[in-house]
């Protein structure tokens, strides 16, 4: 599974412009990002763009879509900040919740090196830490889950 | 008879057990690397288990990861295959605990099978006929001159854990042999983590006969030899059953010693009992605990399911055939095709175009399709070609059709190089022993010149 990442490094070096226009696709995202701005709608002759930026924590599309005719859709997923697959180090059973109470949740805030989970492998607990700061994404296997060697357990929104 | 069996192996032999395991009505569970996501085999199988990356340290050699897949999976036995933890006791050991029959020889057998010097002691103490030389380990230069000495040159030094030619030197005269011992027991090191060797008397031009046994710890029964003479660095890249020079009486002989040697080590399910044949002598090298490659000309020529049997055997079931159920029905010829160039460099890349040969008496073992990578983390062995017909030469006829069928494009196989064995005069007449082949590039050469 491929690592999704945004901005991409190869686009900084080229710059894009939105259909017909002088904006600056990267320039124009990244100062959107950073606003409270969850839709943006444009409209110039023929030109249709509309921006909608998701909750964190849920993933809409990962696509864009270019059509000059009817507009054009960038959905959020492209607008948030980098996110990191958190694989399973293991086959094993998935655990991160301990006692009752789960290590972290969806929207919570962690800091790189802290405790999200842990794979049992033979009675051998293999623990899953944060490799970077950032808001949980996602924890996509649930307790008890049999996961095998490197699939993706949490998706984490890096800091930036 | 088992539930679920883990293939805990790759390519060819993990399809082929697949394949008797589908056929015997029990689901299999594989366990791969991340670079054999895509495989047939993964694909084939009834559930599968990524243990680690490519790297084999990682993943099929990864007892941990790969029993606890076993374990949380719930299957009740693992078929190993050839290679990688086929013959690891310590492996076969730990399957064992956690109740997962390992399909194979017990722990104690494969351990003993591995120490081939004191096999080779208890054998001679025994009676078996063996290779004269020390057998024991060999601790320095000056004991291994001494025991040279004794049995003269040339010698052979080999590994102690060892097979595949690794850790393995020829010694013409004395003055090389401090070298060669330094040399054959550090690649003993680190081929095999044990630099243990011993010296044994170098037969010169020997055949390289084989015996299928299979055993249910009570009866053992022996199949007719597979001749495995033809070899590049002691590797064997054609087998053919039988063989085009044992005659019956011998067979009979070489048949009844496996089956000693099977009793005596207490053997249970299917291995191999190799010999060195020269002339009438035949010489006891090691026993290989496991089913091996070329297992598939001996189901052609007796009408047998090798893999059917190790399984069966496995699951504490009685020997379903008798030592005169057993019978030479046809002759059968496996080339192996490996992704290798001339000088037997590995060869890695896509395989953009493929067509695997067929027809009437072929048979092909493999897992590549095309589209796929042939990576250069595991062995080179990419499929094996096994031809069949009611005569020697009707088997080769096959072969040479089926192997200008065969198509694969995107790497650079030893099929060229099998072409050539197959039109050479001394391979025909079934003249040949385990030099053959630099007899071959030998004579090559010359009439290059």
């Amino acid at each position: 599974m491929k690592k999704k990442t945004w901005p991409n490094k190869n686009r900084k070096k080229k710059k894009e412009f939105i259909f017909g226009t002088d904006i600056d696709i990267e320039e124009f995202l990244s100062v959107l990002g950073s606003t409270d701005v969850t839709e943006f709608e444009f409209e110039k002759g023929d030109i249709h763009l509309i921006v909608k930026k998701s909750p964190v924590g849920e993933i809409i599309g990962d696509t864009v879509n270019v059509s000059p005719s009817a507009g054009k859709e960038i959905s959020a997923a492209e607008v948030r900040k980098p996110m990191r697959e958190i694989s399973s180090p293991a086959v094993g059973i998935f655990h991160f919740i301990e006692g009752d109470v789960p290590l972290v949740n969806v929207g919570d805030s962690v800091k790189k090196g802290a405790r999200l989970g842990w794979v049992d492998s033979l009675g051998i607990p293999q623990e899953i830490k944060s490799p970077v700061s950032g808001k949980i994404a996602q924890i996509i296997r649930r307790e008890n889950d049999v996961v095998e060697w490197g699939e993706t357990l949490f998706r984490i929104e890096e800091n930036v | 008879m088992f539930k679920k069996v883990l293939v805990s192996n790759r390519g060819e032999i993990a399809l082929r057990i697949i394949r008797a395991l589908k056929e015997m009505n029990i689901k299999s569970v594989i366990v791969y690397s991340e670079a054999d996501r895509d495989s047939i085999a993964v694909r084939l199988a009834d559930d599968r288990v990524c243990v680690g990356p490519a790297p084999a340290p990682a993943s099929y050699l990864n007892i941990s990861q790969i029993i606890s897949a076993a374990v949380l999976k719930k299957c009740d036995a693992l078929h190993p295959g050839y290679g990688f933890l086929a013959e690891n006791h310590h492996f076969a050991e730990i399957c064992k605990s956690y109740n997962i029959t390992f399909i194979g020889p017990t722990p104690t057998t494969i351990a003993l099978a591995g120490k081939k010097a004191e096999v080779i002691e208890l054998l001679k103490s025994k009676g078996v006929p063996v290779v004269p030389g020390s057998h024991a380990v060999c601790k320095d230069v000056k004991s291994a001159k001494k025991i040279a000495a004794s049995i003269r040159y040339p010698v052979i030094i080999k590994a102690s854990a060892g097979g595949g030619g690794k850790g393995m030197r020829i010694v013409e005269k004395e003055d090389e042999l401090a070298k060669a011992f330094e040399i054959a027991s550090s690649e003993a090191q680190g081929a095999f983590g044990n630099s243990d060797i011993y010296i044994e008397k170098y037969i010169e031009n020997p055949r390289h006969i084989e015996i299928q046994i299979a055993a249910d710890g009570g009866d053992v029964v022996y199949f007719p030899e597979r001749d495995c003479s033809i070899q590049r660095h002691h590797q064997k890249i054609i087998e053919e059953a039988p063989s085009p020079k044992i005659t019956p009486k011998l067979r009979k002989k070489l048949g009844e010693t496996a089956i000693r040697i099977a009793k005596i080590l207490n053997y249970t399910t299917v291995g191999t009992v190799e010999f060195l044949v020269s002339k009438n002598n035949f010489y006891f090298m090691e026993i290989n605990a496991r089913i091996q490659v070329e297992h598939p000309i001996t189901e052609l020529i007796s009408d047998v399911d090798m893999a059917k049997i190790q399984i069966t055997l496995a699951a504490g079931e009685k020997l379903p055939l008798r030592q005169g159920d057993i019978a030479i029905l046809n002759n059968a010829i496996e080339c192996r095709i490996n992704s290798e160039d001339e000088d037997f460099i590995p060869s890695s890349g896509v395989v953009r175009k493929l067509f695997i040969p067929g027809g009437p008496g072929v048979r092909v073992d493999t897992a590549i399709s095309q589209g796929d990578e042939i990576s250069p983390f595991y062995d080179s062995l990419i499929a094996k070609v096994i031809t069949w017909g009611a005569s020697r030469s009707e088997a080769i006829v096959k072969m040479k059709r089926a192997l200008d069928e065969f198509i694969i494009e995107g790497v650079d196989t030893n099929i060229p190089l099998h072409r050539r064995i197959l039109e050479n005069e001394n391979f025909l007449k079934g003249c040949y022993s385990t030099s053959f082949l630099e007899e071959m590039n030998g004579k090559n050469q010359k009439n290059n010149k």
